[in-house]
C-alpha cells in the first residue's frame, strides 16, 4: 500500500544497479518503478527481435505485451543462475517461435533441425557477418530460414554463449555449434547469390 | 570478435524506429498491472471478510441449533 501512495521514482534507482539486483528489489517491494527500469533497458531490444521474427508491427506489439506480462508474472521463478538478459531473451524467442509454428502449422520448426553429424561445410569468418552493410543485413535476415535467423541473432546480437543457446533449445553444445556453422554458411550463400558484385 | 557489429547496430536502429510501439505496449502493460493490482486489493479486502462472515454464519447456525436442542430438553 505504501508503494502505491509513495511510488519510488525511476530516477531514484541508480543506473549502475544490475538487472539481477533490480529483480530482487522488485520482488521484495513490488514497486513498479523497478519494473519500469527493466522495461526501459530491454523493450527496444525485445521489440527488435519480435519485429525481426514476426515481421508485422501489430503482431510484434501483441507479442511484446504478452512477453512482458510473462516476465512480470514469472519474475519470482528467475533463479539468477543465468543472466537476466538471457532469461528474457529465451522467453522472447520461445514465444515468437511458438507463434510462427502455429502460423505455419509446423511443430518441428527449430526442434528437429539441429543435426549433430559433422558435415564438411567450410567455416565462415565472423567478421564477414558482422560487417555486412546494415540494409543488406536486414534483407538477408529476412531471406534466411527462421531457425537460422534465430540462432544468428542469439549469437551476434545478444552475444549469448554456446552453452546459453543450448540451454534455450535443450541441445548439446556440439549441436549448437554445428547449427551456427550451417546458419553462417546459409547466410553467406544467400549474400553471394543476391549481391554478386 | 571484431569491433564492428552491424547486428547490434541493426537492433539499435530498430529500437529507435519503433519507439512509438514500445511506448504503446508500455501503456497496455501498465493498464494490465493496474487491473491486477485492483483485483488483488479486492481479493485482499473482501475475501478475508467473506471468510469471517462464513465463519460467523456457521457459528450462528450451530448455536441456533444448540438453542433448539436446549428448548426441546425443557
Amino acid at each position: 500500500m505504501i508503494n502505491l501512495l509513495f511510488p519510488l521514482l525511476t530516477k531514484d534507482v541508480p543506473k549502475t544497479m544490475s538487472d539481477e539486483d533490480i529483480v530482487q528489489e522488485y520482488l521484495r517491494t513490488q514497486n513498479v518503478a523497478y519494473f519500469d527500469i527493466l522495461y526501459k533497458r530491454y523493450s527496444g531490444k525485445i521489440f527488435a527481435k519480435c519485429i525481426s521474427l514476426l515481421k508485422f508491427e501489430g503482431e510484434a506489439e501483441d507479442a511484446m505485451q504478452e512477453i512482458f506480462m510473462k516476465i512480470l508474472l514469472n519474475m519470482a521463478k528467475f533463479s539468477g543462475k543465468s543472466r537476466f538478459s538471457t532469461w528474457i531473451y529465451s522467453i522472447t524467442y520461445n514465444y515468437c517461435i511458438d507463434i510462427i509454428r502455429r502460423k505455419k502449422k509446423d511443430p518441428s520448426l527449430l526442434v528437429d533441425n539441429f543435426a549433430t553429424s559433422h558435415d564438411t561445410i567450410d567455416d565462415v569468418d565472423d567478421a564477414f557477418l558482422l560487417e555486412v552493410n546494415i540494409k543488406r543485413l536486414k534483407i538477408i535476415l529476412d531471406e534466411i530460414p527462421v531457425s537460422d535467423k534465430t540462432i544468428l541473432l542469439m549469437k551476434y546480437q545478444d552475444e549469448m554463449s554456446i552453452k546459453e543457446i543450448g540451454t534455450v533449445f535443450n541441445k548439446s553444445e556440439s549441436a549448437v555449434k554445428m547449427k551456427i556453422k550451417r546458419a553462417k554458411h546459409k547466410f553467406r550463400s544467400i549474400y553471394q547469390e543476391m549481391y554478386k558484385d | 570478435m571484431p569491433e564492428v557489429n552491424n547486428f547490434k547496430e541493426l537492433e539499435r536502429l530498430q529500437s529507435e524506429e519503433f519507439k512509438a510501439s514500445t511506448d504503446k505496449v508500455k501503456r497496455n502493460v501498465n493498464n494490465s498491472l493496474a487491473s491486477f493490482g485492483l483485483m488483488a486489493n479486492v481479493i485482499e479486502l473482501y475475501f478475508s471478510r467473506m471468510f469471517e462472515v462464513f465463519v460467523d454464519l456457521t457459528n450462528t447456525s450451530s448455536s441456533k441449533s444448540n438453542t433448539d436442542i436446549d428448548k426441546k430438553d425443557l
